[in-house]
């Protein structure tokens, strides 16, 4: 549980510090299929119950929205380097502190129900997540940070142990899976449209 | 008994390291490879040759290869390998500090000599090494809050029994300690021990200089200190082969070495040398690592 816990933030970590962006996307399926052991592992909910979300998330984490990014980034020609607008080192740094602060913030400010080190990674995976939705410069690298906050969200939840009820978790899969099918096509068209990714261009756009 | 041949055992050990890291990368790219026996033949004829000194070097230059050797020898009394006590107990703050001491007469060995490829192997050691001591401080601090002591010793000893893969802490700082392994021994991402091409080498650009025995004396503390960090790796993924019967103690710590030879062997076929400029990120990846292993420790 605790290993499974670790194996996460490090997944989530490795996506966040990494220039390149398959080996990005091969962690974040490997993280979506980890999170959806999560509820087998705690046997606290009905049996039916864990094993629906378990292939859920399985479903919609491990293999669609990897997929979906693949191919985004297959037909648009997007080459092996991530962009960001600080370098490697100070990504690692920053994502280092980050880490530090949301394991401090747990056990100082009581964040967390019974599984602390769960929450802490979950919201380390918040930080991270936020951290390359802001400073990364390339849509695909953006809609990865969205999902690896989606998954700290995930981790955290499951830590704090609130029990959502089966249909809302559900509904959130498809939230999540909608918003990236979305981001998918809508990066299909800024490239045929501007052909290239780049968001710090839109800025110029004026009508 | 045990505390009088720990040392030796590291001596025999040492170049059996070398030669299993040898054998392994030659068997992963399907060559026969030299016979284990050829690192410790090396080292006899070094040890049997005279020593020719550039013209510029001073008492530093002669000073170097012993003291390196000597501090090495130290190390390996420090570090358990087949017992949980050792011949020297130390703080784990003085042995980072003699960890660093053989570094930092190699590097004044490399400036003395007045050749240009010792400094600039020396200015590349020092960047490496300064950049791999948080890493390292930080993981022994996590192995002693594990071990609950503070020598060197009793933080290896003093890890409670269990199972690896149920604590995420133990193999967050063998990880980040392997990491180390690589940077503080030349190994492939960071450094290439083979190489002898001036744009990359590291090490081997610090003892161009050094020939005959103190060569010798500076390949032997190379090997040790590769076995002195092999030995830590093992000995915390391993709590259990610390506390074995006299019998089996030897041929544990035999296959522990080597199962690192091993590993390194792998890990050394499958990867490329990094540029000079990443081996910032990988040391600092090692030290983010470490931060987390002790994050995970607190956070129960």
């Amino acid at each position: 549980m605790n290993t499974l816990t670790v194996l996460l933030l490090l997944l989530g970590i490795h996506v966040a510090v990494t220039d390149r962006i398959r080996p990005a996307i091969r962690s974040l399926a490997l993280q979506g299929i980890l999170l959806g052991f999560l509820p087998l592992a705690d046997s606290a909910g009905s049996s039916w119950r864990a094993a629906t979300l378990c292939l859920a998330t399985v479903g919609v984490k491990g293999i669609a929205i990897p997929a979906i990014l693949t191919r985004a980034t297959s037909r648009l020609g997007i080459g092996q380097e991530f962009e960001s607008l600080i370098s490697t080192k100070a990504n690692i740094l920053t994502t280092g502190a980050l880490a530090l602060a949301a394991f401090l913030a747990c056990s100082r400010f009581g964040l967390s129900g019974s599984d602390e080190l769960g929450a802490a990674a979950g919201l380390t995976l918040i930080f991270s997540g936020l951290l390359m939705m802001t400073t990364r410069v390339k849509a695909v690298s953006q809609v990865i940070g969205f999902v690896v906050l989606e998954n700290g969200i995930f981790l955290f939840g499951a830590a704090s142990g609130s029990e959502f009820t089966l249909p809302i978790e559900l509904g959130i899969f498809l939230d999540l899976f909608v918003a990236v099918f979305l981001m998918g096509i809508l990066m299909f068209k800024i490239h045929r449209t501007f052909t290239h990714m780049d968001v710090r261009k839109i800025h110029t756009l004026k009508d | 008994m045990e505390l009088a041949l720990q040392i030796p055992a590291y001596l025999v050990l040492a170049p059996f390291l070398v030669g299993i890291i040898r054998k392994a990368k030659a068997f992963l790219s399907c060559r026969q490879g030299p016979p284990l026996r050829q690192t410790y033949i090396d080292l006899f004829k070094l040890f049997r040759r005279g020593i020719v000194r550039s013209r510029t070097a001073s008492w530093v230059f002669d000073l170097s290869a012993p003291v390196i050797l000597g501090t090495s020898v130290v190390l390996a009394g420090a570090t358990p390998l087949f017992s949980r006590a050792v011949p020297l107990p130390m703080h784990f703050i003085l042995y980072i500090y003699l960890m660093s001491l053989p570094r930092f007469f190699q590097t004044l060995a490399g400036l003395d000599t007045g050749s240009a490829f010792g400094g600039l192997g020396s200015s590349r050691e020092a960047t490496v090494a300064a950049m791999a001591e948080p890493a390292l401080l930080l993981s022994l601090c996590g192995v002693g809050f594990l071990g609950k002591s503070q020598l060197l010793d009793g933080m290896l000893g003093g890890i409670p029994p269990g199972r690896i893969f149920l604590r995420p802490e133990l193999i967050l700082i063998a990880g980040t300690l392997f990491l180390v392994l690589l940077a503080e021994n030349s190994r492939i991402p960071v450094d290439d021990p083979a190489t002898h091409l001036e744009l990359t080498m590291i090490h081997e650009a610090m003892v161009l200089d050094h020939s005959g025995i103190d060569l010798g004396m500076i390949q032997l503390a190379a090997a040790l200190r590769l076995t002195v960090f092999s030995a830590l790796i093992t000995g915390l993924l391993f709590p259990g082969s610390l506390s074995l019967p006299p019998v089996l103690a030897l041929p544990a710590a035999a296959l522990k070495i080597a199962l690192s030879g091993l590993v390194v062997g792998v890990v050394e076929s499958g990867m490329a040398r990094m540029r000079l400029s990443r081996i910032a990120s990988f040391l600092m990846t090692a030290t983010v690592l470490a931060v987390i292993a002790l994050a995970v420790r607190f956070a129960r």
